[in-house]
């Protein structure tokens, strides 16, 4: 809305507008003709037809486009600018994210692992940090969970819930999915779940979360021991955190320089991005937010001398 | 059988609700280009060029046909992901196939459709507040176009399908209204039907001095059709084709009758042919509709953009 007011402002009137709005649209257009075109190559329409229908609409278009670049100096030029930055931030951010993800290390949740969640939730001398600890994970099966999370939970001093949860939110290319699927990897101590959600739905996975608890418990999936942190408490099932981990790009990276300023550069967006708990719809009063560093390429060994 | 006819008659009401309800949220954007397209082509105090302005029509006619036609209407439509449109939807259906590439090209039309919808509502808003200009030259427009679009967006939380049941009936309106005009205008000079011969378009295009740059300005006739396909999961898309046939013959009434005006005038004004052709007994209610008459302002909210890879 701000940015349309301010080409309001900019422009004043609609005369001037048109070539800017001319542009804009047949650059949009070419590329959904591109993208037309690799459609119709995997839908196996015959080459021939392929090949008719994209050059006559490339030489209709490219017609517009250079029409439209005429008129460059018209206002033209912003709307060049406009999309090119926003291209640019998205392909950084797209860079940023896959690069991050390459480096989450993952490790198997082996029943030795499990024991030690069980024995930690039971342990009676720890004091309680949540009844509900539920970890957001990119991890969308039951068997593997990010190093990070388990270093959260046991690092010192170690984090005890009544129940871990481990939550994976997938968006569904349908638009309208509402789904979960819920395992329990240790009855009463462990579970993982995984939410699929359409593109069109907004994610409330706080409120989706204790739909989910609650039907486990009704259908006697889960159950909540009593105990004395409990005793007073008239909720079904207590408390819940949501642990939202950022990474952060770690002092001991060194990076050849573009990758370096790509890589900030995602992180300087995420600073002003749309922040995660917003994004998954989480109430900020049951967020526990973690930073962990990140390192892309580990610096040179360093020669410290002591003298 | 009386059951069975229930049921029919149910089915053709859904069918009938669904193409108003298409016609109000789709063709907000093409059912605009009319108040600006002819005004962007003929200048203030230009004397009109009877091959400029039927080869102009020629060419507004042939890209309505072969660009929102033929290349949205009839291709790309089929191209849904569970019946969503879109660059992202066509994105999603390509990409296991394709790779990297595919992903430069949809990250740019993502960022061309968002600054789509960042210059659609001003433009669509200010050429139908500058109608105002009619009875007072001096009109700031600035103010009021801004109050326009700030309303705009803020019905447009009320969601899609309440405005849809909304602008439905009022774009249909709309619709029939500038067809109408036109219409009336086509009396006064019959030969602009000439037009739907391509040669017209051919001969401004190839021998008309310059007449090939108009092209910049022929091309607002069909810059909604990107919006077509962005919207379709809200309407669906045979609701879509059937609206459009009778838009379609709307818009070609209305280019139609500005360019009968303007051959019968003689000479372009400050004011868009569109305005000219208005009655004066029903010219202030006709600006009003034409200043709400748009209402996409954003691709839809797709959660995909904020969990690209998560």
């Amino acid at each position: 809305m701000v940015a349309c007011i301010l080409m309001v402002l900019h422009f004043r009137e609609s005369k001037n507008m048109e070539a800017a709005f001319g542009l804009s649209v047949t650059l949009t257009m070419l590329i959904t003709t591109f993208l037309i075109t690799l459609y119709l190559k995997i839908r196996k329409v015959p080459l021939i037809a392929i090949v008719l229908i994209t050059s006559l609409f490339l030489a209709v278009e490219m017609s517009f486009l250079i029409a439209n670049l005429q008129k460059l100096h018209e206002g033209g030029w912003i709307m060049l600018v406009v999309g090119g930055l926003l291209t640019g931030l998205m392909l950084i951010w797209y860079y940023g994210k896959t690069s991050q993800d390459k480096l989450i290390a993952r490790t198997q949740l082996s029943p030795l692992v499990l024991q030690k969640l069980k024995d930690l939730s039971t342990n009676s001398k720890i004091r309680n940090h949540a009844t509900n600890l539920i970890y957001l994970t990119s991890s969308d099966s039951p068997d593997t969970i990010e190093n990070r999370v388990l270093d959260s939970i046991f690092q010192a001093p170690a984090k005890r819930a009544d129940i871990y949860w481990f939550l994976h939110v997938k968006v569904t290319d349908e638009p309208y999915t509402l789904q979960y699927e819920a395992s329990a990897l240790a009855i009463n101590d462990v579970y993982h779940v995984v939410l699929h959600i359409g593109f069109r739905i907004e994610p409330k996975v706080d409120l989706f979360f204790r739909k989910i608890a609650m039907e486990l418990m009704a259908k006697g999936e889960l159950s909540y021991e009593k105990s004395e942190e409990r005793k007073y408490d008239t909720d079904d099932f207590g408390d819940y955190r949501f642990v939202v981990a950022n990474s952060f790009l770690s002092y001991d990276n060194n990076l050849p320089y573009w990758r370096n300023f790509l890589i900030k550069s995602y992180y300087n967006l995420k600073l002003i991005g749309v922040k995660e708990d917003v994004n998954f719809g989480l109430d900020a009063s049951n967020v526990i937010w973690e930073r962990y560093p990140l390192v892309f390429a580990k610096a040179d060994q360093i020669t410290l001398v002591r003298i | 059988m009386d059951q069975h006819y229930n049921i029919q008659e149910f089915h053709s009401r859904v069918k009938l609700a669904g193409v108003l309800l298409a016609t109000g949220i789709v063709f907000g954007d093409i059912g605009t280009s009319p108040l600006y397209t002819l005004n962007a082509l003929f200048h203030s105090g230009e004397v009109v060029n009877p091959v400029k302005a039927l080869g102009i029509l020629s060419c507004i006619i042939w890209t309505l046909t072969l660009q929102t036609t033929l290349k949205y209407i009839i291709i790309t439509l089929t191209a849904d992901n569970n019946g969503e449109g879109g660059i992202f939807s066509l994105y999603t259906l390509i990409r296991s196939y394709f790779g990297k590439w595919a992903v430069v090209l949809a990250v740019m039309g993502g960022a061309f459709l968002i600054a789509d919808g960042i210059i659609t509502p001003p433009i669509s808003v200010a050429s139908a507040i500058e109608g105002l200009q009619k009875f007072n030259p001096d009109l700031d427009t600035v103010p009021i176009v801004i109050a326009i679009i700030v309303f705009l967006f803020l019905i447009q939380q009320l969601g899609t399908q309440q405005i849809g049941k909304f602008f439905g009936p009022i774009m249909l309106i709309w619709f029939s209204f500038i067809g109408g005009i036109g219409l009336l205008s086509i009396f006064s000079n019959p030969s602009v039907l000439k037009a739907i011969n391509p040669y017209y378009a051919y001969k401004l295009l190839s021998d008309f001095p310059g007449g090939f740059w108009f092209l910049g300005g022929i091309f607002l006739c069909t810059t909604g059709a990107e919006a077509l396909y962005s919207d379709m999961g809200h309407v669906g898309r045979n609701n879509i084709r059937v609206s459009w046939i009778y838009i379609k013959i709307t818009l070609l009434l209305s280019y139609g009758g500005q360019t009968a005006w303007l051959l019968n005038n003689g000479v372009a004004n400050d004011l868009s042919p569109f305005y000219n052709i208005i009655p004066e007994a029903i010219y202030i209610p006709s600006v009003i509709p034409a200043s709400l008459g748009y209402r996409h302002c954003q691709p839809g909210t797709d959660q995909r953009l904020l969990y690209a890879g998560q």
